[in-house]
This record gives C-alpha cells, sequence and structure tokens, in this order.
C-alpha cells in the first residue's frame, strides 16, 4: 500500500466570469508518493496551475469555484475544510514556490526578516509540541564541512536548549541564535557569504539569488509536500541550470515529496519520476518518466515532444500542432484534443476518454486517457 | 565582397548614464553608466539570419534595437549598405526605417489595443507615405525657389508631383496583401488584437514589419511569449519568408532551440560583448568559448536520462555597471588563468576552425572540451560545485 | 452597441446611473426650451402660496418668498448642470494637455525634462492646498456672480487632471506601441495624438464623469456659504439652501432644504454610477468579457486564424498521418 503526501480524487474546478463558467480543471486524480516527484506538464491554459494552487487552498474563491473531488492530506479532505483553518497546514504541511519571486518575497521585507518569520513559525509549533524538559543540541561546528548536510540542518529541532515554551516567544528577531538558524537555511541553499545578503530587499537580489531565498523559506519547515509551480521558468537559462541542480541535491538529502509544474519538458524530464500530462484541464497521460518520454501512449504527449524543435533548418519544416487550445468555457464535446489529434475517430467526437484513475501497486502504471492508446506508438 | 554587406556594426557602444547621487557628484565621481553595447563589431549579409544569443544582461536586446536605430549609439560606427546610419535624424531617419522593421517580444503590448488591425498593420504604409510626402514637399520648395532665381531664358525646372493621397482605402489594400504572407485570414482587417491568440498577435506584428517590405527584420523574442505548439508555426513561416523574399532577419532570443532552426549563423554575447561568432552549426555542435559551451550544456533537454545531470558552472551575471577589467566571463569560468582577468580578450580566428570567431584567451586548449563535461554525471553529495580545471 | 447594452445589463446599478443621467439631461434639455412642459410656474415669480408644506401643487412646498421650490429646483438644474460641466471640461482639457506635455517629453537633461518639472512644481503648488478652501478663498475676494464662480472652481480643479494625464501618459510611452509606431516612422506628433492620446483618454473620461458629482458639490458647497451666485436672481441648488438656511427656515419649514438636497444627491449619484460603468464600456477588453462568455474567452481565436490553422493543418502538415479533420476548432 503506497504511502501518499496528497491524493487528489476527481477535482474539477471552474472560474466564473461574468456570465460564463471556464472549466479549468474537468475531473483530475493523481497521487503524489510520499518521497517522490511527480511533474505535471502542459501548455498555457491546461489547468496545471491552477490545480497546484488549488491544492493549498490559495485560489481566490469568488472567480474559482471547486466543482467536485476531493484533496485527501493526512486523512482530511482539504476541499471540505473552511479556508480560516488551512494556515495551519501550510508551512510544515503543504508549501509552495512560485514563478516570479520578486512577486511572491515581500518587497518592503530584508531577507533575514522573511526568513526569520519562518523560522519563528518553526518554533513556535515546535515548542508548542515539545514535552516539557531541557534537551543538548550541540553547536554547530563550521570547521568540519561548508555546508550542513540537509538532513541534519531540517531534522534538528530549531528550539534552543532549555528554554520554555514561553521565553521562546519572546525571543526578538535580532537573537543571535535565530540569526544563525537563518544562515544555516541560507548555506543549505548554496549561497555562499549569506552574510551579505542578509539585510538587502528581494528587488536587490539577483532572480536566481531570489528563487534560492524561496526555496529555503519554503523548505525551512520541512513540508511534507512541497508545489513547485514553474519555480524556474522567469530564470536565465544557466541559473535555470543552477536552481533544478540545487533542487535535485537537496531532493536527494530531504524527504519531501514534490510536485513540480512546469511547461519546459526538459525541466520536467530532469526532475520529476512520475510526469502527468494536462490538457485543457483534463490529465491526459500519467506514467513514470523515462517510459512516458520514451513511449508516450497519448496523441497529445507525443506531438508535444515532437513540436521541441531540436532540429537545423536544413532538416525541414518543424513539427507542430495544428489549431490552438480550445475555449475553456464550451470545450469540445467528447475527447478535447479530438479536433487537433492526427488519429481523431468518430467515436473521439461524441465519448470523452474515461478521466485517469491511480491504481494500487508499487509504481503508477503508464495510464492514457485516450480511446486509442496503443495506436499512438506507430505515429510517426 | 561584391557589395558591401547589408548591416555592418564596428566597434559599437551604447551606455546608458546613471544620474549621479548626490554623494557621488559632490565627491567628483564620475557618472557611472550601464555598459549595454560594449564594442560589439559585426556585419550582416542580405538574406541571411543572424541569431543572437544570450542571457539577460547580456546587451542584445540593445544590440538589436541600435541596429534598428531605436537607440543612438554613444559611441562606433552603424553602416546599412555601406552608408552610416548611427547619425540619421529627422526625416531622413524615418525615411530610412522601412528598410529595417522590428517585431517585439511582447505580443500584447506591441499592438495598440484601441486601434482595429487594418490600422495597426497599416501604419507603417502611412507613416512612409507621410515621409514621401515631406521630402517631396522639401524638394519641391527648394525647386520652386531655384526657379524663381534663374536667369532669363532658361527654362523653369519640372517640379516633381505629389501623388495622390494614401486613403483608407489604399492602406486596406495593403494589408489585405499582406495578411496571407503571415497566415492569417483577409477578413479579419476590423477586428480588435485581443480577439487573437497569442501566435495571432504575432503573426500580426509580423505582418506590420513585412507591410513596408523591408530589407531587415529584427525579432526581439519572437517566440518567448508562445506555447511550444505554436512556435514551430511561427519559426516555419520565418523560414519559408526568406526562402519566398530574401529577407534577413536578426533573431535575438535566449531560446537556443529557435536559432538552431531559423538562423544561419549566431552570435553569443556575454555582458555586452560578443563571445563567439560563426555558422549556426559550427558553434552548436563544436562551442568553442567556455560561455557558449555553459549556454548548451544548460539547457534542459526532454530526455530522462539527464536527471543524474548537475550543471557546475556557478555564480550570477555580474552587473552591466563599470564592468569588470578582463575577460567579463573569468569570475565563473572554470578554465579562467590570471591573464583572463587581466586582459579582455577580442574577437579572432582560430586556426582549425576559420569560419568561428572567438574571444578567448585559451581558445586553443580549451576548445576540445565538450558541453556535457560542464555536467556531473554522478550526484555529489554536500559539496559545493567545484571548477574543472582541465 | 449591442456591447454596450450588454454591459449595462450585466451590471444594474450602471444601467440605473445611465438611466438616471439620461433623465437629468433630458430634463435640463426641456426645461431651457420648454419649461412648460415641467411646471406651471415661472422662475423668480411668486406664487400665492407662502411656507407651504409639500402638496400636490406643489411637490416640494414653497418658501418664504412664494417661489415653488419644485420649479426653482428644475430651474437651477441645468444652470448646475452646466456650470458643472463646464468646470470639469476645461480642467480636463487645461490639465489634461499639460499632463500630457510633462509626462510624454520628460526625459532626463532635456528642455522637455525641465519644462516637465516646472509644470509639475506649479501643479504640487496648488495641490498643496485644499480644494475646497482654496475655492471658497479664491470665490471671496472674486465677489459673487457666475463668472467667479466658475474661475474659483477652475483655479482649483485642473492640477488633479495634470497628475492623472501625467501618470497615464508616463505608463504608456514605454509601452511597445509606442516604440513600434516610432520604428514605423511615425513622426512624434503622431505618436501622441494617435497612440498616447487614445489610451490615456479612457481613464480620464471615467475620472472626469465621476468628477462631475464633485464639482457639483463643490459648486453647491459654495453657494451654500453665501458666495457665489445670488439666489432669488440664479436659481443654484447651493445658494438656495444657503438662503433658507440663513432665514432659519431648517427648523420651521425643513422641506425647503430637502428639495435643492435631494436633487444634488440624486444627480451625483447618477454621475458616480455611470462613470463606474463607464470603465468597462470603454475598453474594448473588458467589453467583450462582459458581453458574456458566449462571444468566446480570452484564450479563444478569431475566426480568421482558426480556419487558416486548419486549412495549414489539412495542407501542410504532412508530418502527422491523416491530417486533421477539416473542421477546426468548434465555433463557441
Amino acid at each position: 500500500m503506497m504511502d501518499f503526501a496528497v491524493s487528489i480524487e476527481g477535482l474539477s474546478i471552474d472560474y466564473v466570469v461574468g456570465a460564463g463558467r471556464f472549466h479549468a480543471v474537468s475531473d483530475v486524480s493523481l497521487d503524489v508518493p510520499t518521497g517522490r516527484v511527480v511533474g505535471i506538464v502542459g501548455e498555457t491554459g491546461c489547468g496545471k496551475s491552477t490545480l497546484a494552487q488549488a491544492i493549498p487552498r490559495l485560489l481566490p474563491e469568488p472567480p474559482a469555484s471547486i466543482g467536485s473531488g476531493r484533496i485527501i492530506f493526512r486523512g482530511m479532505d482539504l476541499v471540505k475544510i473552511p479556508l480560516w483553518k488551512m494556515p495551519a497546514l501550510r508551512g510544515t504541511g503543504i508549501s509552495m514556490i512560485f514563478q516570479e519571486p520578486l512577486n511572491s518575497l515581500n518587497p518592503a521585507f530584508r531577507v533575514y526578516d522573511q526568513l526569520v518569520e519562518a523560522v519563528r513559525m518553526r518554533r513556535r509549533r515546535e515548542a508548542g509540541e515539545r514535552v516539557a524538559g531541557p534537551r543538548e543540541s550541540p553547536p554547530f561546528d563550521y570547521s568540519r564541512r561548508p555546508v550542513p548536510g540537509a538532513v541534519e540542518v531540517l531534522s534538528r529541532p530549531v528550539a534552543p536548549g532549555g528554554a520554555t515554551a514561553a521565553a521562546m516567544r519572546k525571543t526578538s528577531s535580532r537573537h543571535p541564535e535565530l540569526r544563525e538558524e537563518v544562515l544555516d537555511f541560507l548555506r543549505l541553499v548554496r549561497i555562499s557569504d549569506p552574510e551579505t545578503i542578509l539585510d538587502l530587499y528581494p528587488h536587490e537580489l539577483s532572480g536566481g539569488m531570489r528563487q534560492r531565498v524561496m526555496i529555503a523559506m519554503a523548505l525551512s519547515e520541512k513540508p511534507a509536500l512541497l508545489i513547485a509551480d514553474e519555480p524556474t521558468s522567469a530564470l536565465d537559462v544557466t541559473i535555470q541550470a543552477q536552481v533544478l541542480t540545487l533542487m535535485k541535491d537537496l531532493i536527494e538529502e530531504v524527504q519531501t515529496s514534490i510536485l513540480f509544474i512546469s511547461h519546459d519538458l526538459g525541466v520536467i524530464a530532469e526532475m520529476a519520476d512520475e510526469v502527468g500530462v494536462m490538457y485543457a484541464g483534463r490529465l491526459v497521460e500519467f506514467g513514470p518518466v523515462t517510459e512516458l518520454f520514451d513511449a508516450p501512449r497519448h496523441p497529445y504527449t507525443k506531438a508535444l515532444l515532437r513540436a521541441s524543435p531540436t532540429r537545423y533548418k536544413s532538416d525541414g519544416p518543424l513539427a507542430s500542432i495544428a489549431g490552438s487550445v480550445p475555449n475553456l468555457a464550451h470545450p469540445p464535446d467528447g475527447c478535447r484534443f479530438h479536433p487537433r489529434c492526427p488519429i481523431p475517430r468518430p467515436v473521439c467526437r461524441v465519448d470523452p476518454p474515461p478521466p485517469l484513475r491511480p491504481t494500487d501497486g508499487p509504481a503508477s502504471p503508464h495510464r492514457s486517457a485516450c480511446h486509442f492508446a496503443q495506436e499512438v506508438e506507430s505515429l510517426p | 565582397m561584391s557589395s558591401p554587406p547589408l548591416i555592418e556594426v564596428v566597434d559599437l557602444e551604447k551606455h546608458f548614464p546613471l544620474t549621479r547621487t548626490a554623494t557621488e557628484y559632490l565627491q567628483g565621481r564620475p557618472r557611472r553608466s550601464i555598459h549595454a553595447v560594449d564594442g560589439v563589431s559585426l556585419s550582416m549579409r542580405a538574406g541571411e539570419t543572424l541569431g543572437l544569443i544570450g542571457e539577460s544582461g547580456s546587451g542584445k536586446t540593445t544590440l538589436g534595437w541600435l541596429v534598428a536605430r531605436l537607440h543612438e549609439p554613444t559611441a562606433g560606427a552603424l553602416r546599412f549598405g555601406g552608408a552610416e546610419v548611427g547619425t540619421l535624424e529627422g526625416t531622413e531617419l524615418r525615411h530610412w526605417r522601412r528598410n529595417v522593421q522590428v517585431v517585439f517580444q511582447d505580443p500584447v503590448g506591441s499592438l495598440d489595443p484601441r486601434l482595429k488591425v487594418w490600422q495597426i498593420v497599416g501604419e507603417p504604409v502611412r507613416a512612409q507615405d507621410q515621409t514621401d510626402r515631406q521630402i517631396l514637399r522639401r524638394e519641391r520648395r527648394h525647386l520652386r525657389r531655384e526657379n524663381a532665381r534663374r536667369p532669363k531664358g532658361e527654362p523653369a525646372r519640372l517640379l516633381p508631383p505629389m501623388p495622390p493621397r494614401l486613403n483608407r482605402a489604399a492602406v486596406r489594400a495593403r494589408v489585405r496583401e499582406i495578411l496571407p504572407t503571415v497566415g492569417l485570414l483577409e477578413d479579419c482587417l476590423d477586428q480588435y488584437p485581443h480577439e487573437f491568440s497569442g501566435g495571432g498577435r504575432q503573426r500580426l506584428s509580423l505582418a506590420r514589419a513585412l507591410i513596408v517590405r523591408p530589407k531587415m527584420v529584427v525579432l526581439d523574442e519572437p517566440t518567448s511569449a508562445l506555447d511550444v505548439a505554436v512556435q514551430g508555426q511561427i519559426l516555419n513561416r520565418l523560414v519559408e519568408l526568406q526562402r519566398e523574399t530574401g529577407i534577413a532577419y536578426l533573431l535575438i532570443t535566449h531560446n537556443v532551440a529557435a536559432v538552431r532552426y531559423v538562423a544561419d549563423r549566431v552570435a553569443v554575447m556575454y555582458l555586452g560583448q560578443i563571445v563567439e561568432v560563426g555558422p549556426v552549426h559550427d558553434v552548436l555542435e563544436r562551442p568553442i568559448h567556455p560561455y557558449t559551451k555553459a549556454l548548451l550544456a544548460a539547457v534542459p533537454v526532454a530526455d530522462a536520462r539527464r536527471r543524474r545531470s548537475r550543471f557546475r558552472i556557478g555564480g550570477d551575471v555580474p552587473s552591466l555597471i563599470d564592468p569588470p577589467s578582463g575577460c567579463r566571463f573569468a569570475p565563473r569560468c572554470p578554465f579562467a588563468v590570471d591573464r583572463c582577468r587581466d586582459e579582455n580578450p577580442s574577437l579572432r580566428e582560430i586556426p582549425g576552425a576559420p569560419a568561428q570567431l572567438v574571444a578567448c584567451h585559451r581558445a586553443e586548449e580549451v576548445r576540445a572540451v565538450a558541453p556535457a563535461s560542464l555536467l556531473e554525471a554522478v550526484p555529489q553529495r554536500g559539496d559545493a560545485p567545484a571548477p574543472a580545471t582541465s | 452597441m449591442r456591447t454596450f447594452w450588454n454591459v449595462l445589463r450585466a451590471n444594474p446599478l450602471t444601467l440605473v446611473g445611465f438611466v438616471l443621467v439620461v433623465l437629468i439631461a433630458l430634463t435640463a434639455l426641456i426645461i431651457t426650451v420648454a419649461p412648460g412642459l415641467l411646471t406651471p410656474y415661472r422662475s423668480d415669480v411668486a406664487t400665492n402660496a407662502y411656507a407651504q408644506a409639500p402638496s400636490w401643487a406643489h411637490p416640494f412646498g414653497t418658501d418664504g418668498g412664494g417661489l415653488d421650490i419644485y420649479s426653482e429646483v428644475l430651474y437651477a438644474l441645468p444652470f448646475d448642470l452646466a456650470i458643472a460641466f463646464a468646470i470639469a471640461g476645461v480642467a480636463l482639457v487645461a490639465g489634461g494637455a499639460l499632463g500630457l506635455i510633462a509626462g510624454f517629453w520628460d526625459r532626463p537633461g532635456s528642455v522637455g525634462g525641465a519644462v516637465s518639472v516646472l509644470i509639475m512644481r506649479i501643479t504640487d503648488i496648488f495641490l498643496a492646498f485644499p480644494s475646497l478652501i482654496l475655492a471658497l478663498a479664491i470665490a471671496v475676494s472674486l465677489g459673487r456672480g457666475v463668472l467667479q464662480l466658475i474661475v474659483a472652481v477652475l483655479l482649483t480643479w485642473w492640477p488633479y487632471y495634470v497628475r492623472l494625464a501625467r501618470g497615464e501618459t508616463l505608463a504608456v510611452k514605454h509601452l511597445p506601441y509606442v516604440t513600434a509606431a516610432r520604428a514605423a516612422g511615425v513622426t512624434e506628433g503622431r505618436i501622441v495624438l494617435r497612440h498616447v492620446l487614445r489610451n490615456i483618454l479612457e481613464p480620464v473620461i471615467v475620472y472626469f464623469t465621476l468628477d462631475v458629482g464633485t464639482v457639483l458639490v463643490t459648486l453647491s458647497t459654495i453657494g451654500y456659504v453665501g458666495l457665489g451666485v445670488n439666489y432669488p436672481i440664479t436659481p443654484e441648488w447651493g445658494s438656495m439652501m444657503s438662503t433658507y438656511q440663513n432665514a432659519g427656515l431648517i427648523t420651521s419649514d425643513p422641506w425647503t432644504v430637502l428639495g435643492p438636497g435631494v436633487a444634488i444627491f440624486v444627480t451625483v449619484l447618477a454621475f458616480s454610477l455611470l462613470g463606474d460603468g463607464l470603465r468597462d464600456v470603454l475598453d474594448p477588453r473588458s467589453r467583450r468579457v462582459l458581453a458574456g462568455a458566449s462571444t468566446g474567452g480570452p484564450t479563444s481565436t478569431s475566426p480568421a486564424e482558426r480556419k487558416e490553422e486548419a486549412d495549414e493543418a489539412l495542407g501542410r502538415s504532412k508530418d502527422l498521418p491523416g491530417a486533421a479533420l477539416g473542421e477546426g476548432s468548434p465555433a463557441p
């Protein structure tokens, strides 16, 4: 029986704008197994960001409305929980990093202030949960290695030994121990000389640095689930490679489950263990990363892989996908991809393929929401 | 070399001055500036595509705008068809603009939301017509004055006639002509930009650029705001158009795949300077400059076997304000030696690769290093990335 | 036009505002050309009924001088409306032009930059005073009369438009389509008129519509305080209220003040509601969304594109076998 960080069942989300309803997400089910990275890939408007933001209930609920489905996290259905209870679950439960850190880091606060807030939240939580009594923790020895092991840093309780809960809550942000914690987290994300950036504002940092600070903030609470919504799309190519390398290293060391959203197939290939492909609000294919990229079972996935340009002019014209993304207020009947599909059949126009459902088993089998999945292999 | 190159740029510089703070002013420090383009020399032939790749802060967009005379160079020569255009202004500049047009990056912001398609796409036609009339009027005035001064008996010189005004119908006809070449239907003349998708808007921008039949189009990140599926359509169309009309492109992008497909030659920019330039196949398959190698290694590839790779080039792009002396990539270069930090290398030919120009002191030694070696195949725990010494 | 009605339908408050404004405008028109249609009494002519409470014959009652308040309110309508529009209109044109100049040619270290600084600092000086106080002060020094009233309010009103126009201009002038126009060879002047002016007009017009109400209140306040126009000679709502209040009628005959008060309230409300809705009408983008998602959402393509892509699919995509069926994407 797989252990899941989060389990999404039949989730449907609509946006109500003016007189219309956009069906942003339609009947999506997927699981994020503990300690694994699940990637969601799709083009603009496929609903992946909506899905990502719905899990920690960060969608603005008046225009968005969760029509049906469940999000099971730690045994609770997050759809049914009242919004005011959600902050307690964010942070150590579900943490999120976004595409443009200039928007998600508060521009009015320095780096130190933002990180220390995360550290203090965790302190409070741990102070509240701890059994009374002092506990020894060895001082950190920087002479031995430049970068601390992630597991050690994150699992070490941030509350100093010997302090009572009340005293800890009064700790001012300039307390030297808090400062050391913050510096440790910054070193964790491979920022050399973190002292230099403590007093800077987000706009004074480069894009790559900002994203590292975001990752530090997200991981500092050791969440059970980390949702990364296009975390490197706004970064330059070499900086993106650095940040992805950092994330790969951290994934190795920290056993957080990750839901990684991206429109870039290359990034997903590098990061994910399992991949889900979304189109027009539906999950059309799901499977282990190597299988999905080597032998896709849905025409859209195959077309997407072929559309990524990798050739020279002299090799002939580029492949592209005819048509364009459907209007989600009135999606096509039947299979939503059928107007652009290279192998459309009459049944596709009328009968939507059954939505993908996770099945029990040690690893998710490779599933595809296509009536003719077995024919996809023979497409050029 | 029978005819001069279409575009020739010699030691071009564009510095944007920064306002001095009060303390700097009082201390008498010289004004600092952003060295967006710092000594670039380049040339393009008619009908070819030059790809300009680089990351943010490389100066590629500024260089593109300079070539289109949307900026005035602070130093250096900018020549079009042999003639100096860096100092053009006023009516002459506006008249020259019909030779080089621009397609901008942002498909939403490039089109005036309050105007209809025919007005947007037809604008360059009307503007050039206005400019023509202005020049003609000047000529006629001049001739009239000369005629008034002529000695008796000499016949008056004929004034060139003013052409009929370009009216709505004429503009609409021109727009109707150009739309099919970018793949749009002729009946969308009265629609507004927001009724089009991102790909459609880029086509409109392209139509607007092509309607005056320029010799060159500067394409600034034409595919960045588009989905992968649509990118292919636009890139295909660009290549077809070039085959049909012989137009030249300056393709500015950070998307290496787009350059690979469309470009004939490619130039790699870093921090305001060109570090490598050559035929696209040579530069992308056998890059010589360490930065080019790093750039190519960093591009994510849709291959699941890449999951074990770790990118080993650290550091951020330094600031364009008062750049360091010496090679600008030296702080991040895994092959840097002392000479690199002292002396800024200039573009030179490398024996064995005559078509490529590289700005690297150690080009001969590092040329054999493949980009893949900048990626580590084995995951490492805990250590900061260590620079390779080759 | 159809979208205009759709917008009105979508937002009931805007509809109310629009209807009210139309009624008010009509009333103003009728009162000016054919007052007999709306009221039997002529302006400034005393009736025989003195200080009577509201009744069928006199819906707002009469005042001590025997004037029918309802009629006076109606006669004051075109006056107040015209003055408010005039003031706001002149402020819009003058302030807007200055703001446009100050915004567009503002480049550091150039003549335009210096001019811009000059304009903005003068504007700041005027903005430093609370507008009402300044208007009152000017009105006092100028004395009573229509022209004096207009000048007083106008002088305090134009700076707000300068700020607004300049801000919008600064936002627009860096947009790619302005640069694109320059790249096409359009002259600077034409760029200002064609691109910048059109795109800043919308927020400025919306502000103007809401502003008319504010000007009206200011006018009335000046009248209420006893400055501006002379009531019995020239009907004006604020002056009416002031006169009645000075005569101590608020306690004895409260209906007298009610008439002009209600008129001010309704007029200002009408313009405010309309102004709010006008923003949605003027922007071609939001017009679409409001007109109903049935005409297509933000991601739909125009018919021109869809068909062409279907054509392309049929003709060109030899890569994909059995190229896509020629139906393209379904019509919304």
